[in-house]
C-alpha cells in the first residue's frame, strides 16, 4: 500500500500540472519493473482534442520510451501498472483494455464517466474484442484527487463557449463538466 | 432506425397490484381523494385510479401494490390494508369489496406501442413525444435526407475498404458539418499501424482537431496508412485560423461499423451532433453490447441512428 501511495503523490504532481494549465487536473504515471516511464496529465484544451486524457497521453509517451529503447510495447504494455489520480473513464478504460494492461490504481471515482464501475465496468466485462480485462485497486489519495478537481471547478473552464458554462460549482463531483 | 435507450424498446413489465370493486359509486370521487391520500401510488403514478366497465355495470379501484414479503399472510395483509386505507375517513367500509390481483404495467408507456399493450392490462396516462415518436415511425428523415445519409456511410464504407487493403482493419469514418453539408475529416483504421489506439473514430476526431488548429498525434507519419483528409481541402485557410466549433459540435459522424466503448465514449467527449453506422458490433458502445450515448449523468447526449436499409458494407456483422 505504501508502494502505491508514493506512485500515486507521483502521479499528483502531474494533475497538478494540468491543474496550472488550466486543464481538467488529472495525472498518471506508468510503472514497468518498478520505474516509472511514462507520465501524463490532461491537454485536451491545448489539443483541441476531446479524447486528450492523461491516460491517452501517457500511453503515447510508453510507446516512445519502447521505440527508444528498441522493446516491443506489447510485452512492456503487459508489464505495466497504471496510477492515475482519478478513475479512468469509459473511454481511457477501453483504451488500457485494448493495450492490455493488467493493474490500474486510482484516487477518486469518476461518477459521470467512470469506466472501472462508476458508470460502466470496462475494466471486468465481457468483451472478448477489447482484450483482456484488468484488475483495480481503488482510492489511493483520493481526498487529494478530490481536492484538485473542486479547485478546478471553481473557475471556469476558458475553452467551454459561453453559453454552454454552468454557474459555478462548489459540491464538484456529481458536476465534473467535460471531461475526466 | 434510431438507437434509443432501452425504455422505448423494452417490453411492458408488470406487477401485481390489489384491486376492489366500489360497490357505491357514489362515492368514487372520495375514495379517490382520500386513498390518494392513504395508498399512494408513488412510483405509479401513469395508472389510472378507477377502471370503469361498462358490460359489467362496476368500477374497479385500483389500491396498492402486493407486498412480496412472504412471512405475512395473503389474508391478514388484506385484512390490515383495508383497516387501514379507509381509516378516518366518512366512507362506510362496505363501499370497497374483497380486493383482488390484477398486474399492471410498472412503468409510464414511453411509446404509443407500449401504451396500447399498457392499456391493455390497466388504464394508464401517456404522454407522447412528438420527437421519438417520428423516429420510430420512420418519417423522422425526409427522402433527400436518407439519401444523404446513404452516401456519407457509403463513403465511409470505402475509406474502411481502403483500410482493410493496407492490412488495417475494415473501419472507416466521416465527419461531416450538417448545416453546410461538408465533410470535415475522412479518415479509417490504423490500430495495426504502430497505435493499437488508431481506431477510425480516434483517427476523424483527431483530424477535425487538427482542423481547428490542434491535434495530439503525429498521423502523417503514418499517411501511407491513412487516407487522411481534414478540412483544408474544403476551406484552405481552416488549418491555421483555429476556426471551427468548440470540439465536434454540431458534427455529424458517419462510421460503417459500430464504435467499440473506447470511442463511443470519445464521441461523448467530443461533443458530436448525431451518429450514424451501418454495421452493428458485438462489443460495440452504441446500441449493442452498451448504450454509452444514453448512460445517465453525462453532460452530453446525442442521437444515435443504425441503417437497416439494404446492407451498405462488405464488412459481416460481429454478433
Ligand atoms: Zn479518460
Ligand atoms: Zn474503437
Amino acid at each position: 500500500m505504501e508502494e502505491h501511495i508514493n506512485w500515486m503523490s507521483k502521479a499528483m504532481v502531474y494533475a497538478e500540472e494540468a491543474l496550472e494549465r488550466g486543464e481538467v487536473p488529472v495525472g498518471c504515471i506508468f510503472v514497468y519493473e518498478d520505474q516509472e516511464i511514462a507520465t501524463g496529465g490532461n491537454r485536451v484544451n491545448e489539443t483541441k482534442n476531446a479524447t486528450c486524457h492523461a491516460e491517452i497521453v501517457a500511453i503515447e509517451k510508453v510507446r516512445e520510451w519502447c521505440s527508444l529503447r528498441k522493446k516491443d510495447q506489447q510485452d512492456v504494455f503487459r508489464a505495466l501498472t497504471l496510477y492515475v489520480t482519478v478513475e479512468p473513464c469509459v473511454m481511457c478504460a477501453g483504451a488500457l483494455r485494448q493495450i492490455g494492461v493488467p493493474l490500474v490504481v486510482y484516487g477518486c471515482s469518476n461518477e459521470r464517466f467512470g469506466g472501472c464501475g462508476s458508470v460502466l465496468n470496462i475494466a471486468a466485462d465481457q468483451l472478448s474484442s477489447l482484450g483482456p480485462s484488468f484488475d483495480v485497486i481503488k482510492g489511493v489519495l483520493a481526498e487529494e484527487a478530490v481536492q484538485l478537481l473542486k479547485q478546478f471547478y471553481k473557475g471556469e473552464n476558458p475553452n467551454v463557449p459561453e453559453d454552454k458554462r454552468k454557474p459555478k460549482q462548489i459540491s464538484i463531483l456529481n458536476k465534473q463538466e467535460t471531461r475526466l | 432506425m434510431p438507437v434509443l435507450a432501452d425504455i422505448y424498446t423494452q417490453p411492458v413489465q408488470l406487477a401485481d397490484f390489489y384491486v376492489s370493486n366500489i360497490t357505491d359509486r357514489k362515492f368514487t370521487a372520495a375514495l379517490v381523494k382520500h386513498l390518494n391520500i392513504t395508498a399512494p401510488l408513488g412510483s405509479f403514478q401513469h395508472l389510472k385510479r378507477v377502471r370503469g366497465d361498462k358490460s359489467k355495470g362496476h368500477r374497479d379501484f385500483v389500491m396498492i401494490p402486493r407486498d412480496h414479503d412472504d412471512s405475512v399472510r395473503e389474508s391478514e395483509q388484506i385484512n390490515i390494508m383495508m383497516t387501514s386505507l379507509l381509516k378516518s375517513s366518512d366512507i362506510p367500509s362496505t363501499t370497497l369489496s374483497k380486493p383482488y390481483l390484477v398486474k399492471v404495467p410498472i412503468c409510464c408507456p414511453a411509446t404509443r406501442a407500449q401504451y396500447e399493450e399498457s392499456s391493455f392490462y390497466w388504464p394508464v396516462t401517456f404522454h407522447e413525444d412528438k420527437r421519438i415518436a417520428q423516429m420510430l415511425s420512420g418519417t423522422f428523415f425526409s427522402k433527400e435526407e436518407i439519401q444523404r445519409i446513404k452516401n456519407y456511410l457509403l463513403e465511409a464504407e470505402s475509406l474502411g475498404k481502403k483500410a482493410a487493403e493496407k492490412g488495417q482493419k475494415h473501419y472507416g469514418i466521416v465527419v461531416v458539418d450538417p448545416d453546410t453539408n461538408t465533410i470535415i475529416a475522412k479518415g479509417h483504421d490504423m490500430c495495426r499501424g504502430s497505435n493499437p489506439l488508431h481506431h477510425a473514430v480516434m483517427v476523424g476526431l483527431d483530424l477535425v482537431a487538427r482542423s481547428q488548429g490542434g491535434g495530439m498525434w503525429c498521423l502523417e507519419e503514418k499517411s501511407n496508412v491513412c487516407e487522411l483528409t481534414s478540412c483544408e481541402s474544403s476551406n484552405g485557410q481552416m488549418a491555421s485560423e483555429k476556426s471551427g466549433p468548440y470540439l465536434c459540435t454540431g458534427y455529424d459522424i458517419f462510421l460503417n461499423m459500430e464504435p467499440c466503448p473506447m470511442c463511443s465514449m470519445a464521441l461523448v467527449h467530443s461533443r458530436v451532433n448525431r451518429v450514424f453506422y451501418s454495421t452493428p458490433h458485438v462489443d460495440g458502445g452504441l446500441g449493442s453490447k452498451y448504450k454509452v450515448h444514453m448512460q445517465a449523468g453525462l453532460n452530453h447526449h446525442f442521437d444515435v441512428f443504425r441503417w437497416t436499409g439494404e446492407v451498405l458494407s462488405d464488412i459481416r456483422a460481429h454478433h
